[in-house]
């Protein structure tokens, strides 16, 4: 008696699973199609304003990237040089100063400015070509 | 009578069995998708950001600008040919000088390309801007 009563009220509130299943399909079809694994990072670039790099012009570093290499006072560099060269100037907190010939794609210029923030550069300002307008 | 609903009511009931180790598995995906991926942006042009192993999270909350492959520049959703996206950079920053900005460029774009938009946001008073990469684990 107990056990038919049971199974009498279990089967009138029956809830199909079904429509569940067909709204947990949908969600996860729209969180597979809209999703994205790549970790996206960011790297500050310093927009330093004209005036206030005029009177630093003795302790700036240098450096020039073009086509065939970086260049510091004129020397060729190697990426794994960078810190054996420049650390202890890079350490007092001197701004850096890449200037890029025209040719050089993004990656490059991000690879460089990569090995300077590991060495400990502090601000790093992005110069392109003399007259470049 | 009584024994065929019984019957539809153990049908029913195997049916269900058999179903549930498929949802356990697809509520699995739906909650592998919810916490580990990200929704993606809308981007107005396709861009693939250079690589780099930077630490700093990438800021979401900002005025965006895109540079494709090809050198098309996008303002948040709008393409702009390089005249009108000068113009329309320096009236967003006049608007909001401490308003943070990012640029979303392609690995393949030229420095230089990216260089010059950097001096135009200088000459517009920016300072709070930021090159997006894609995290690259360090070698």
């Amino acid at each position: 008696m107990k056990f038919a009563q049971r199974t009498s009220r279990s089967s009138g509130t029956r809830i199909g699973l079904t429509p569940l299943i067909d709204v947990v399909f949908i969600l996860l079809l729209f969180f597979m199609l809209t999703s994205t694994f790549a970790d996206r990072r960011s790297l500050d670039m310093a927009t330093p304003a004209p005036s206030s790099v005029t009177d630093l012009d003795d302790k700036i570093i240098a450096l020039e990237l073009t086509t065939e290499g970086l260049h510091f006072d004129g020397r060729p560099l190697r990426l794994d040089e960078i810190d054996a060269v420049l650390h202890a100037r890079l350490a007092t907190g001197d701004p850096v100063s890449l200037t890029v010939a025209a040719g050089i794609g993004l990656e490059t210029c991000v690879t460089v400015m990569d090995a300077l923030k590991a060495s400990g550069a502090r601000s790093i300002a992005l110069k392109g070509p003399e007259g470049m307008h | 009578m009584k024994l065929s609903a019984r019957l539809e009511a153990s049908r029913l009931a195997s049916i269900d069995d058999r179903i549930m180790p498929l949802i356990n598995i697809v509520f699995l995906l739906l909650i592998f998708f919810l916490v580990a991926g990200a929704i993606r942006e809308v981007e107005p042009v396709e861009v693939d950001p250079p690589r780099s192993v930077v630490e700093a999270e990438s800021v979401t909350d900002a005025l965006t600008i895109y540079v494709a492959s090809d050198g098309r520049i996008a303002l948040g959703e709008t393409l702009l040919e390089r005249d009108a996206f000068d113009q329309a950079i320096a009236a967003a920053v006049a608007a909001d000088p401490d308003q943070p900005i990012r640029i979303v460029a392609d690995r393949d774009v030229e420095a230089v390309n990216v260089i010059s938009i950097l001096e135009t946001l200088r000459a517009s008073g920016s300072s709070r801007v930021k090159l997006v990469t894609q995290m690259q684990a360090a070698p």
